[in-house]
């Protein structure tokens, strides 16, 4: 027991000590902060636009409205943020350590490896910067009130977008371990990226096969698209929660081992 | 010419080292190119009969062969250079008895050798899902996709050369893809934006990226419409071919490198 709180006490203070000094290295560059803030608020207007258009054309979409699709949007954009803090940006410092055998510096601190390589980077600032303003214009143009939204089923998507995101995250860290065999994986992470992209389709817009291969196989739609479908009372929750549980925990297990042989292969020069 | 041909061969022999990294890359686009068919069905479905799936199919074949024929995906060749400045990297380049902007294009290309395979099979599923009208749309494309290249690498250039002025400009970099995704026709085809917004975003320089060869190659043309296309695109050529040198030379002189 005394272990235990030992190991949790490290790893908290790892977080904090990733989170202070990621905020000091992205105000480094404060000119840049602007160019984010614009590329954010650019994206969330062409994302717009590009429902606007949609919706032209059609009255619903998958079974969605305009302003369904804009919550799909919105949780999304949140999923995409909360990746992008704690996977995206770590996954790839963790394939440039091993493409340049700088893994060993890592390796021989006396923390927990596995729990420093996925939290290494937390971009506070970044998330804030970026996250706020694109999800405060997409919360403002969605109509609350008129969302079919009840208590217990947002509670079922809230648990089911974290556990989403926990699988995506042991999905994307097993696409950048080839590096530590093929000596490089960035084209195999990219497709980290490429399968997010489905976030565009509802999950009620696939066909049963799509479902299956998109959530089991790659986990891709428990990022937002059943966790919407949940919130908006077109899933089963409970159902969902389960479903979700068992794919987040296979994911994290397979993570977990397919690390240690990944670090068995891992050879360098020091 | 023959040193760039040579620096292409070069750049290209190093990324066949990594074989997984190839395989990776067209399941990469092939996955892209999946998902990209699965929405626009999933729209076509829900027009109810309005929207035809296959010509927004072989759409999106044609407009992702031409991003990639002209390097105008994702300004990665701007990106290049961003890093090169902000590293000082540059500064080798400088010192080259070479054309700077050239050598580094053909090392570019020469990196995205499999961008430009995969830009073929593209165009050829998207001929073969829509095949052109007439021999007028095919050599409307060709020129289209040469005044495409022309603004394509002004961009990147101009993107590349915001690292002169901010060092780190990534951001500012993402902001113009996003204008560019929207604005080119490369998200969604102009034809279905409201007449009036597509009447405007035609005066633009960024449909010369994408939408024009696309629809050139796609769509039965009347002489009006082809003339106004090529006046628009020829006129946005030159403008950012002459802004672009200007401000490279201009930007050049305020450089700095750490000599070794």
């Amino acid at each position: 027991m005394k272990a235990w709180g030992s190991k949790i006490k490290i790893a908290l203070r790892l977080l904090r000590a990733s989170t202070i000094n990621t905020f000091q290295s992205e105000t480094a560059y404060f000119g840049n902060n602007w160019g984010n803030l614009v590329s954010t608020i650019f994206y969330t207007i062409v994302q717009i636009l590009f429902i606007n258009v949609l919706y032209s054309r059609v009255t619903t979409f998958a079974g969605y409205d305009k302003n369904e699709m804009f919550f799909l949007l919105f949780v999304s954009q949140l999923g995409f943020y909360f990746h992008w803090a704690f996977g995206n940006m770590n996954h790839k410092l963790l394939i440039e350590d091993v493409r340049r055998r700088t893994l060993d510096f890592l390796l021989i601190l006396p923390v927990p490896a596995l729990w420093y390589v996925t939290f290494r980077k937390i971009p506070l600032l970044s998330i804030l910067r970026d996250g706020v303003p694109n999800l405060i214009i997409l919360g403002l143009l969605i109509n609350w009130s008129i969302l079919p939204l009840t208590t217990i089923n947002v509670i079922f998507a809230i648990i089911v977008f974290f556990l989403g995101q926990i699988a995506w995250e042991g999905f994307a860290f097993l696409l950048l371990l080839p590096v530590f065999w093929q000596g490089d994986s960035k084209q195999i992470y990219s497709l980290n990226y490429t399968l997010r992209d489905s976030e565009n389709v509802p999950w009620e817009g696939y066909r049963p096969v799509f479902q299956f291969g998109l959530s089991v196989l790659i986990p891709t739609l428990l990022l937002a698209m059943i966790p919407v479908s949940v919130a908006l009372g077109k899933s089963d929750g409970f159902i969902m929660l389960g479903f979700t549980f068992i794919i987040a925990l296979i994911f994290l297990s397979l993570k977990r081992r397919l690390w240690r042989s990944a670090l068995q292969n891992y050879t360098s020069a020091s | 010419m023959k040193l760039y041909f040579a620096v292409v061969k070069f750049n290209w022999l190093k990324i066949l080292a990594y074989p997984f990294e190839i395989i990776a890359f067209f399941a990469c686009r092939f996955a892209a190119l999946g998902f990209l068919a699965l929405f626009w069905y999933a729209v076509a479905r829900s027009s109810g009969g309005t929207m035809d799936f296959r010509p927004l199919v072989a759409y999106f074949l044609v407009a992702a062969a031409v991003k990639d024929l002209t390097f105008s995906t994702d300004t990665k060749f701007g990106k290049t250079v961003q890093v090169l400045i902000k590293g000082g990297d540059i500064s080798n380049y400088f010192i080259k008895p070479t054309r700077t902007v050239p050598f580094l294009l053909s090392a570019f290309i020469g990196e995205n050798g499999m961008g430009v395979i995969y830009a073929i099979v593209s165009l050829t599923l998207g001929l073969i899902i829509l095949p052109p009208l007439g021999l007028l749309n095919i050599l409307s494309f060709l020129v289209f996709l040469i005044f495409a290249f022309v603004v394509s690498v002004c961009f990147n250039l101009l993107i590349g050369m915001l690292s002169f002025y901010f060092t780190e400009a990534d951001g500012f970099r993402n902001a113009i893809n996003h204008v560019i995704k929207i604005l080119s026709g490369a998200l969604i085809p102009l034809n279905l934006f409201p007449f009036w917004m597509k009447g405007v975003i035609l005066l633009l320089p960024f449909p010369a990226l994408v939408f024009t060869p696309t629809y050139v190659l796609q769509n039965t043309l009347s002489l009006n419409e082809l003339s106004s296309f090529f006046v628009t695109t020829l006129v946005w050529s030159i403008i950012l071919v002459i802004i672009t040198r200007h401000l490279w030379r201009y930007s050049l002189k305020h450089y700095e490198g750490v000599g070794i």
